[in-house]
């Protein structure tokens, strides 16, 4: 199975050099492409200076428009599957192996690299906000998803395809509640996060709570409405 | 109604026609989207100058006060004109979105090829033709090859678009 890496990156000039270094040294028979979403620093330079596979984007999408991206390189370069490995180095790619094996073995659609499968989940608000995402994704789809919030998720081709022509396709619980529902094969496979490694994560305070907010509504009530057509 | 009202009325009218011409003249609105403008300013027009119209338009429906008619109608109409305005920034939101990522994949170096890489073709773009949205800017980043530009004249007149979208 080739697999291609993922790796949205936005102001992450102190970590990207580290985060590829990691996974072509660990996980050398992954291929890779770096998604610069539109960085204010040296990310993409650093990129260009080191040789990696890059996708510079000329403006700031987002994660989702970033991931997207990448997903729609995996699919023209007719990969077998496309993970996520945030450009922060808080995935560690040794994982991907599991979830690869995952993915086959059970013959997932999207295998979820969960933190909650071997380790209990914390307190903490973080942690409530999780419990809270798994609780409605068990609502409304019957699936029991551990770490609905986890980034590193692991696409087979067919659902990369999808992920990369449509819109509404973030990478988020809300898309993977919406797959589940509409019959698409989600697992979760056990992996260890790390924290990030330099600078500030995009999440603070209000912005979570925005998030937490668009994403009950959207798993609860939007997702009912929704009407899912390939694109190819 | 009070004259108040109606002159009030009359006044949004002439400077919602005078914007929307001086707009008009300097090419920053399309003219599809100047109609709704145009008919709007037209309904204020008739409402202040033969308010007769409208109060018994108000008695029909069972709003007493012709005031509380006027604004009840302009709101439902404003939320309307939200409510497509949303619709259509989200999807050029989208737009803007897969141009992006089109513009940075196009702009990658060619790789050696992956061993039996069964490429799909070309890029499906989303729905609806591209170039129909962008008219504001005369260095459209997507235009096809052989569209001709309109000629030295510049962008007072572009093309309307073919799409029935919108």
């Amino acid at each position: 199975m080739e697999i291609l890496a993922i790796i949205p990156a936005h102001n992450e000039a102190q970590n990207i050099e580290a985060v590829v270094d990691e996974l072509v040294r660990v996980a050398p028979e992954v291929g890779y492409v770096v998604v610069n979403d539109g960085s204010a620093d040296d990310t993409a330079a650093i990129c260009r200076r080191r040789g990696y596979h890059l996708i510079d984007l000329p403006l700031n999408l987002g994660l989702a428009g970033a991931v997207q991206a990448g997903l729609q390189y995996a699919s023209r370069r007719g990969y077998d599957a496309a993970v996520q490995l945030d450009g922060d180095g808080q995935h560690d790619p040794r994982c991907i192996g599991v979830l690869s094996q995952a993915m086959a073995g059970q013959g997932a659609d999207i295998v979820i690299a969960s933190r909650f499968l071997e380790a209990k989940k914390g307190r903490g608000l973080r942690m409530a906000g999780s419990r809270l995402l798994s609780l409605l994704i068990r609502l409304t789809t019957g699936a029991k998803i551990t770490d609905p919030t986890s980034g590193m998720r692991l696409f087979s081709k067919a659902m990369a395809d999808e992920f990369a022509w449509n819109i509404n396709y973030g990478p988020e619980p809300d898309t993977v509640a919406y797959l589940i529902r509409s019959g698409a094969k989600v697992v979760e496979a056990p992996a260890a996060m790390r924290p990030r490694q330099h600078g500030e994560s995009y999440l603070n305070a209000l912005r979570s709570l925005a998030y937490m907010l668009n994403m009950c509504v959207s798993i609860v009530f939007i997702q009912w409405f929704r009407k899912r057509e390939a694109r190819r | 109604m009070s004259i108040f009202l109606q002159i009030l009325l009359l006044a949004a009218c002439l400077l919602t026609f005078f914007f929307l011409v001086r707009r008009i003249r300097t090419a920053h609105v399309q003219i599809r989207d100047a109609v709704f403008w145009i008919g709007l300013s037209v309904l204020l027009l008739v409402v202040s100058l033969v308010p007769r119209w409208v109060e018994r338009l108000a008695l029909l429906v069972g709003v007493v006060d012709t005031t509380n008619f006027v604004f009840l109608v302009v709101i439902f109409i404003l939320l309307v004109k939200l409510f497509n305005t949303s619709v259509q920034l989200s999807r050029l939101d989208s737009r803007l979105n897969h141009l992006a990522q089109q513009i940075a994949l196009a702009a990658m170096p060619e790789e050696p090829a992956r061993p039996e890489s069964a490429a799909p073709a070309a890029f499906p773009l989303p729905a609806g033709p591209l170039q129909s949205q962008d008219q504001t800017s005369p260095g459209s980043l997507v235009r096809p090859a052989d569209a001709p530009r309109p000629e030295g004249t510049a962008p007072a007149q572009p093309p309307q678009p073919a799409g029935g979208e919108g």
